[in-house]
């Protein structure tokens, strides 16, 4: 039984007048039939890149993916054309984006915004896409799905908007959905209605969700496994559990420390900011901000390895 | 017991919109509708809530930034409203505010410097020798250096703007300030830096903190009490650990438990609201929370329940709690 998605080596940079930006620098990651993989990481780490390389959305130029393979059910779809590209997005693939205002097209009615992915995959006629819109909305729970078709998204809040990016994302019953950031400009109950509808229809369609975002307590509720971003790599890599008690790169841990508490008292932070992308030091990323660095993190970059069974980590602390 | 601060009676902001989709039609939003607080010298109080429930006006007429349509605020004493000229800018000294979002909170033309230095020029205080030697003296409080002093916002991170954000509402060193959603538009990482800086502030100079954010792990961890607003309306008010650990109003408890834990052992039992926040323009009748109330009573959509405190100064509005 293979995986759904298989990622080896993959490297995204991008070609700037300034340099060149390794934005994904080398990822390797799995994605299981029914599973949900967290990614994690703060602005600059990658993950959305990740996400659009997958649905192969990269800009070109000046970005590019420079090697490595995305393999999805078998075929490595860094290899395709255009065209077959296309007939796999929104179709097998598919992916709600972070900022639901500015991902929905403003001059065309929500309804026929679905309608056209389930146009382009399904072959239905309008009257028909529009049928499968309306049952789709309802799916994913707004209220007279009727009616709401018709309205144009600056008529929604923020939370209706979310759920017709999933509903668009989930029209055409995909093998896997990326959700880059799908609940972090929404209200907290608005977000806890958004994840457990991911959660749910999870089961009902059959899909398997790729989450990324900075949010440790949605990966928490949301996630099997997780893995760790940070300047273009995966730092950690384990099941949910795993990462939340005993996370083991120095990043993890200074990320778990920086979650407010109700304690009040001060926070421990993680000293400095995510480094200049364009200027990247020799050996490991993060040794400038590490608690825990020695004179080998400066000469040589550690690897992803195996630290116990299903938990790994890309640090010297543990070679 | 603290000297009130800050005291908010019966303060009203509504405001007009034009047409709707119905065209002609003129409706009301009922951003704050009725509030009243008091904030105490030296404490920080949170104000929690989605959008739309009103807390951002609030900020913005204690800022009086806005004027209220009814009700009155007090500081130390003086109505705020009835300020003007150079009493009010006296009163601009002593209350400010911090934006929240880093990247429009400043004038990109601006350096950081010019930035933290406009308060000085604007109440005319010190020459520029004075004014650039307190300037240097903020930012290395902030945690900037000197040598940022000359670069545009454009250059710095979120966290590092919204240290200069920082610096500039503390430049004058006012009694109040009013923090809008300091730290959403952050990394977590940045963000425990940013609230790092805030306490410490509170501590060097002697700030009482209006801490506005939806941000329920964030205010915890800040406040020493915790107002809940719902369309304009406060609906609770208590101690933080009384509110955290014993909320009384429905929407509170909706409230946190729908903050996500950061622990994938702990099983939770979330009550999901069905539904969106309805709109301000046309709340419901008796208790705006009534439609989407898992507590609800026949009484609920006839009477508005009054704030009232239920003892340990625990203040609730709603007709379910006994």
């Amino acid at each position: 039984m293979h995986p759904l998605l298989e990622i080896k080596d993959l490297k995204t940079y991008f070609e700037t007048e300034n340099g060149t930006v390794r934005a994904v620098d080398g990822v390797d990651l799995i994605v299981n039939e029914g599973d949900t993989l967290g990614v994690v990481g703060e602005s600059g780490c990658g993950k959305t890149v990740l996400a659009l390389s997958i649905m192969r959305l990269i800009p070109t130029p000046p970005g590019r993916i420079v090697s490595g393979e995305i393999i999805f059910d078998g075929t490595d779809i860094v290899r395709l054309k255009e065209n077959e590209m296309r007939s796999l997005r929104g179709k097998e693939i598919s992916m709600i984006f972070q900022e639901p205002m500015t991902s929905l097209n403003p001059v065309f009615r929500v309804g026929d915004q679905i309608a056209e992915a389930i146009r382009q995959h399904l072959g239905l006629s309008r009257e028909g896409a529009l049928e499968r819109a309306v049952e789709m909305l309802g799916l994913v729970g707004m209220p007279s799905p009727k009616e709401r078709i018709r309205d144009y998204p600056h008529q929604m809040s923020g939370g209706m908007r979310q759920r017709v990016m999933i509903a668009m994302a989930l029209s055409c019953n995909p093998r896997l959905m990326l959700a880059d950031e799908p609940t972090t400009a929404l209200d907290v109950t608005i977000q806890a209605q958004i994840i457990e509808l991911i959660n749910k229809l999870k089961g009902e369609v059959g899909t398997s969700v790729i989450m990324i975002t900075h949010d440790l307590g949605v990966i928490a509720e949301a996630a099997q496994n997780a893995c760790v971003m940070y300047a273009g790599k995966v730092v950690e890599y384990c099941h949910v559990v795993g990462l939340f008690s005993s996370p083991l790169h120095p990043y993890t841990v200074g990320l778990m420390e920086s979650i407010p508490s109700g304690e009040g008292g001060y926070l421990k932070t993680i000293r400095g900011a995510v480094p200049n992308l364009y200027e990247l030091p020799s050996g490991c990323s993060f040794q400038d901000r590490c608690p825990d660095v020695m004179k080998i993190c400066r000469e040589k970059e550690p690897q992803l390895a195996e630290k116990s069974p299903g938990h790994q980590v890309r640090c010297w602390k543990y070679v | 017991m603290n000297a009130v601060l800050l005291d908010i009676r019966k303060l009203k902001k509504y405001f007009t919109v034009e047409g709707g989709f119905i065209s002609g039609r003129r409706g009301i939003v009922r951003a704050v509708d009725g509030v009243d607080l008091q904030i105490y010298r030296g404490e920080t109080l949170g104000l929690v809530g989605e959008s739309g429930c009103g807390k951002t006006t609030l900020g913005r007429l204690i800022m009086r930034l806005e004027e209220p349509t009814a009700g009155e605020i007090f500081f130390a004493g003086e109505n705020v409203f009835e300020y003007s000229g150079e009493r009010l800018k006296g009163y601009r000294r002593k209350v400010q505010l911090i934006f929240q979002d880093p990247y429009s909170s400043l004038n990109p033309r601006r350096s950081a410097g010019s930035i933290i230095g406009e308060p000085f020029i604007v109440h005319k205080l010190g020459n520029r020798k004075e004014r650039e030697a307190e300037v240097v003296r903020l930012m290395g409080v902030v945690g900037l250096s000197r040598e940022q002093m000359g670069r545009y916002p454009h250059e710095f991170s979120g966290g590092q703007r919204q240290r200069i954000g920082v610096a500039r509402a503390i430049a004058l060193r006012p009694e109040l300030v009013v923090a809008d959603e300091p730290v959403s538009a952050l990394d977590v990482s940045i963000q425990a830096q940013i609230l790092n800086l805030l306490k410490d502030l509170q501590k060097d100079f002697n700030l009482t903190y209006l801490f506005i954010s939806h941000d329920l792990s964030v205010v915890e961890h800040v406040s020493d009490r915790i107002a809940v607003m719902y369309l304009g309306k406060i609906v609770e008010l208590a101690e933080k650990k009384a509110l955290y650990q014993s909320p009384l109003h429905p929407y509170t408890k909706v409230l946190l438990s729908a903050v996500p834990v950061p622990d994938p052992e702990r099983k939770k039992r979330r009550i999901v609201l069905n539904g969106d926040v309805p709109s301000p323009i046309d709340p419901p009748a008796g208790c705006s929370f009534h439609p989407r109330c898992p507590e609800r009573m026949d009484i609920c959509d006839k009477i508005e329940p009054e704030l009232i405190d239920k003892g340990a100064k625990h203040q609730v509005a709603c007709h379910a709690v006994g």
